[in-house]
């Protein structure tokens, strides 16, 4: 190990090691043969129990290891097998309620790593029992550990002053917790704002976010102006973000130059999407005036034309323009346009009866409570649904040649139409991977904000949440929903005021560290700082490690070739002690 | 503008008129075309038979013209498409590159880098250029309105293709047609096919889809169409009187090549452009044209 | 497409047609069909399609969809797959990029060695194989030529004679006549069929 002056010192451990290995209800036994595995742990130094158990995840197995921790029998726990992703904490948890510190405890993946991937049974018994090895081996030289720590400021920065950001600042205000609302546009309300009605409901899109029953028919938008805990600034964009969970420094910058510092304990992102540009599908037409987007569409005065303002006797939706499509758009389903296009022709239906509404569709996507209904009663109104991708839209004369194919006929329409509506889909916007990375957050395949799905349990909380479309399509409901939640969330973090951050961090170990600097760059998260001070009259450099910015990541220590800096919990010789281990077995 | 030139199978049997009237202007333009007597069939009318032997086939080509270090200029869409298709094929799949290579090898040949693949079109288009043209322009044809027809394996698939051309909406024919001072108009389905390569499995079924452009064509008013492959010049000009006998109907559009256009608009004799080898007349365009300024 | 075996049902049984679920991989194993899986069955080939303008017994998302079902011998030994213009327009639309006219060049070459060739393929193989072009050129031509001042052309097939020779296209034509076990089929499908 190392001491604080840098030197080696062999360590003998004086340690009792439970091995529990849980064969995940016998569906390893199918690829992993455990029993033999039991036996040669067994004879491992240090390992003072070994149990094979069906179901780790019940309550009467669990409590038999804390049973063990209680009665001195074991003071170090290893568990081989699920991930560690969802069964970590959970088995940290066991550990201190039993009294144990949580980083006494070790975790061995032959699930994912092993069983799962593997079918030779000989080969993957042993790749299982070389995990266990590295596990017991690491296990041997943990210590306890706890975090440090730190206060949270008690306010929020929410980035996009769309209907989702909107929400969470009115949320967190409820709460009692100040929030600065940054918006890039002069209005707040975003894409939300500009919509006349929303479906199923038939209301205004700004309503959605009251309680309908006090509506007075107004939108609200005056109410963020009042409230004490929020304060709006409009026109304006983050332009630098500092810090971390708790005390993070943002740089806000208004159009005419002004540059505004926050200090908040949390940050909300919810700078939503944009719609598909129709003109990267040139069969659709839309450098014609008389093909709209549904966004257009809402704008178009009684739904008339704009060519000339005449009432439309024939009109055609397009579903998915832009979505659907590995090739010319988006692969994801938008998820909103399906029902908002209905609503729309709806709308053309009940002005105008006699008008000849057509919406040709791949599928219809009513999935959601009250969806199916009102598709079923557009279909009532006489409203025509074709299935059938368009193929193409052409001027002639004065009308729309909408082509498609109607699928259950199989034959091929050809429709002049006076009013063509292109559903355009949700994708991501601008900015938002430059966002991302200035907040270390991931992207997904298509370059919304990576959503989580909530099933799992979040890793390390760093006090940033994404909330409406930013996270992916998404109708104005959903959005709020997502805002209540990141709202919920950053609530209970400044609620708590204090918070204790995890303790693998790296270390810098001074006597080693020369202040070469490989270390710094690679840092993901600007973590680390070149330093110079005074040590018995000379100068000497080194590395300091900004401990609420530090994730714990290892890249430091991988880059230092003096063991100037390593990661508490995953120090060199744990990771040489596992690499031994792991040579054993083999 | 040196290129080896590729006639394909039409174009030297029946597709006379195309080729002098290519030779002639492209001359005029210092447009050198090497006559390479060794380049067979393109292979296209075996690959929806044996696709190994159409790449080999088109390989077998395309190694003559990469050999002799020329760009292949082709005048036929449907060589093109497929000539292009193979090259860009067998550049990216070194497995079929090899089955090529060991057909080629008793042959003396070898596909390696592959060539540039150009249309005689895109050669006046992109090689020598609209500004160039309008120099020697000397008949301004003004006032006379032409249905392009671009014939699909010029621009499609767009992958397959070296250029600029946008495979949903191209424009190089209708540039090339205005520099003459006509109107390139534009017709209903404009990019549709001619149907040619139907013809020979279903003559029915290929006549009709024929003879819907001819309508739009029609409909829109044109005094005539301009193509640039010898095979849809089947569809158009050689079974235009046997459309309009089937359907009762009478269209007389005449159907030119892009050169015998521009040949018209560079004041070359009409007989040289072999404008009397097309099958709907062309006299009373000619009046018309003769009538201009 | 052709229904005789079904008396007149509108009942695709699985035991009377063969259907064979592995047809779809023989396809995805051929070049020109290796996307067929991503089709969405959205119609978007038959909306662009010129054949399906004016025919619509050739609908190419139809097509599509009995190789999908695995509906072999039907759609193998159906006329209408020959009727594809190769215009490649269901290729630039595909929203899903399934390229569909070089899956139906695919799915010709299968035909082709499952002994439903294309029309008149034999003639035309010969033609090539002799005068290395779809159309002989002889001393007629030539005049002809001249008069325009065309250069004569010689026909050269030897090149092509021997390509043809060694590409064994005239082998699966004969082999075709009489069943053979196909190297990418399998047997299986072979004596379903």
């Amino acid at each position: 190990m190392l001491n604080d002056k840098g030197v080696e010192e062999e360590i003998k451990p004086d340690v009792k090691i439970g091995v529990y290995v849980c064969s995940c209800n016998g569906s390893f036994e199918k690829s992993i043969d455990i029993e033999p595995i039991i036996d040669h742990v067994r004879n491992f130094p240090d390992v003072v129990k070994v149990e094979h158990y069906k179901h780790l995840c019940e309550e009467e197995e669990l409590e038999q290891i804390k049973e063990d921790i209680k009665n001195e029998i074991v003071d170090r726990v290893v568990v081989a097998g699920c991930t560690p992703s969802t069964h970590e904490d959970i088995m940290g948890n066991i550990l201190e309620e039993a009294g144990l510190n949580r980083y006494l405890y070790e975790h061995a993946n032959i699930r994912e790593q092993c069983s799962w991937v593997h079918s030779d049974m000989d080969a993957a018994t042993e790749k299982a029992m070389s995990i266990i090895a590295m596990a017991i081996a690491k296990s041997r030289l943990s210590e306890p550990l706890i975090g440090t720590e730190i206060e949270i400021k008690p306010n929020a920065l929410v980035i996009g002053g769309g209907i989702a950001g909107m929400q969470v600042s009115l949320d967190l205000a409820q709460n009692g917790f100040k929030s600065y609302l940054v918006e890039r546009e002069p209005e707040l309300g975003g894409r939300t704002y500009g919509l006349n009605t929303t479906y199923p409901t038939s209301n205004c899109g700004i309503c959605c976010m009251h309680d309908c029953k006090n509506c007075k028919l107004t939108p609200k938008i005056e109410e963020f102006y009042n409230n004490p805990n929020i304060e709006v600034l409009t026109n304006s964009e983050v332009s630098k973000i500092d810090g971390h969970i708790g005390n993070y420094a943002a740089e806000v910058r208004n159009k005419i130059g002004d540059l505004k510092k926050l200090y908040v304990g949390t940050i909300i992102i919810s700078t939503g999407s944009k719609t598909f540009d129709p003109n990267k599908l040139p069969e659709y037409g839309y450098e014609n005036e008389d093909v709209v987007t549904i966004l257009e569409l809402e704008k178009l005065h009684n739904f008339r034309r704009p060519s000339d303002g005449k009432v439309p006797e024939t009109v055609n939706f397009i579903l998915c323009v832009g979505s659907r499509s590995e090739k010319s758009g988006n692969p994801h389903c938008s998820l909103v346009c399906c029902n908002f296009a209905i609503g729309q022709a709806r709308e053309i239906k009940e002005l105008y009866p006699n008008t000849n509404v057509y919406v040709h569709y791949m599928d219809i996507r009513a999935a959601y409570q009250g969806f199916e209904e009102f598709y079923a009663e557009a279909r009532d109104m006489g409203i025509n649904f074709v299935r059938g991708r368009v193929a193409k839209v052409e001027k002639i004369g004065d009308k729309l040649m909408v082509r498609a194919k109607d699928m259950d006929m199989g034959i091929l329409l050809k429709i002049k139409s006076d009013l063509v509506v292109l559903a355009v889909g949700q994708e991501p916007v601008e900015g938002t991977g430059q966002l991302a990375k200035m907040l270390n957050q991931e992207l997904d395949i298509e370059g919304f904000i990576k959503n989580i799905n909530p099933q799992y349990r979040s890793f390390e909380d760093n006090g940033i949440y994404s909330a409406g479309c930013v996270l992916g399509p998404k109708g104005i409901r959903h959005s709020i929903e997502d805002a209540k939640n990141a709202a919920m969330n950053a609530g209970n973090l400044l609620r708590k005021g204090r918070i204790r951050l995890s303790p693998i961090k790296s270390r810098v170990v001074d006597a080693n560290c020369d202040g070469c600097a490989y270390c710094i760059d690679p840092c993901l998260y600007n973590a680390l700082t070149l330093i110079e001070y005074n040590r018995s009259g000379a100068i000497k450099k080194t590395v300091e490690r900004n401990e609420g910015k530090c994730r714990g990541c290892g890249v430091c220590a991988a880059t230092c070739p003096k063991k100037g800096i390593y990661v508490s919990h995953y120090r060199p010789e744990q990771i040489s002690a596992m690499i031994d281990a792991a040579l054993e077995v083999a | 503008m040196k290129y080896a030139s590729f006639l394909g199978c039409t174009l030297p049997s029946r597709a006379h008129n195309y080729e002098a009237s290519a030779r002639l202007v492209g001359n005029k333009f210092g447009i050198e075309l090497v006559d390479i007597f060794d380049f067979n069939c393109c292979g296209l009318p075996l690959k929806s038979a044996h696709f190994e032997t159409y790449l080999a086939i088109a390989a077998d080509n395309l190694a003559i013209a990469e050999a002799k270090g020329l760009p292949l200029v082709v005048f036929c869409n449907g060589c093109f498409g497929a000539l292009s298709e193979a090259n860009e094929h067998l550049k990216h799949n070194a497995k079929d590159r090899k089955m090529v290579n060991e057909l080629l090898k008793p042959l003396g040949k070898e596909f390696n880098q592959g060539v540039k693949i150009i249309h005689f079109s895109r050669v006046l288009y992109e090689d020598v250029g609209i500004q160039r043209i309008k120099e020697e322009i000397v008949r301004d044809l003004k006032g006379i309105r032409i249905a392009p027809h671009y014939g699909c394996h010029y621009f499609r698939p767009g992958e397959v293709h070296e250029n600029d051309e946008n495979p949903k909406n191209p424009t190089s024919l209708d540039m090339l047609i205005e520099v003459t001072g006509a109107t390139s108009i534009s017709y209903e389905d404009m990019l549709q096919c001619c149907a040619s390569p139907v013809l020979g499995t279903s003559e029915k079924i290929a006549v009709r889809i024929g003879k819907k452009k001819l309508d739009h064509i029609k409909a829109a008013g044109a005094d005539l169409m301009v193509i640039h492959c010898p095979l849809c010049s089947i569809m158009y000009d050689q079974y235009q009187p046997t459309i309009e006998k089937q359907f009762n109907v009478e269209y007389k559009i005449p159907v030119l090549y892009y050169t015998q256009l521009l040949g018209l608009a560079m004041d070359f004799d009409p007989t040289e452009l072999g404008l009397k080898k097309n099958k709907v007349k062309v006299n009373d365009l000619l009046a018309k044209i003769e009538n201009i300024s | 497409m052709t229904r005789e075996s079904q008396d007149q049902s509108n009942t695709y049984d699985d035991e009377v047609l063969n259907l064979d679920p592995n047809f779809k991989y023989e396809i995805t194993k051929q070049t020109g069909g290796e996307k067929l899986l991503r089709c969405l069955q959205c119609g978007t080939c038959a909306g662009i399609c010129p054949v399906f303008e004016v025919d619509e017994r050739y609908d190419p998302q139809k097509i599509i969809k009995m190789a999908l079902n695995g509906m072999r011998k039907e759609l193998l030994s159906s006329e209408l797959i020959w009727m594809c213009s190769t215009c490649y327009a269901c290729n630039e639309y595909c929203p899903q990029d399934v390229m569909v006219a070089d899956l139906m060049c695919a799915i010709q070459n299968i035909a082709t060695r499952y002994g439903y060739p294309a029309p008149a393929l034999e003639d035309k193989i010969q033609i090539l194989k002799y005068h290395a072009r779809t159309l002989p050129l002889d001393n007629f031509d030539n005049k002809k030529r001249l008069k325009l001042k065309l250069p004569s052309i010689e026909e050269k097939p030897q090149d092509i004679t021997q390509i043809i020779e060694n590409t064994g296209i005239e082998r699966i034509l004969e082999n075709a006549l009489t069943p053979v076990t196909n190297e990418i089929a399998g047997a299986v499908s072979e004596d379903r069929r």
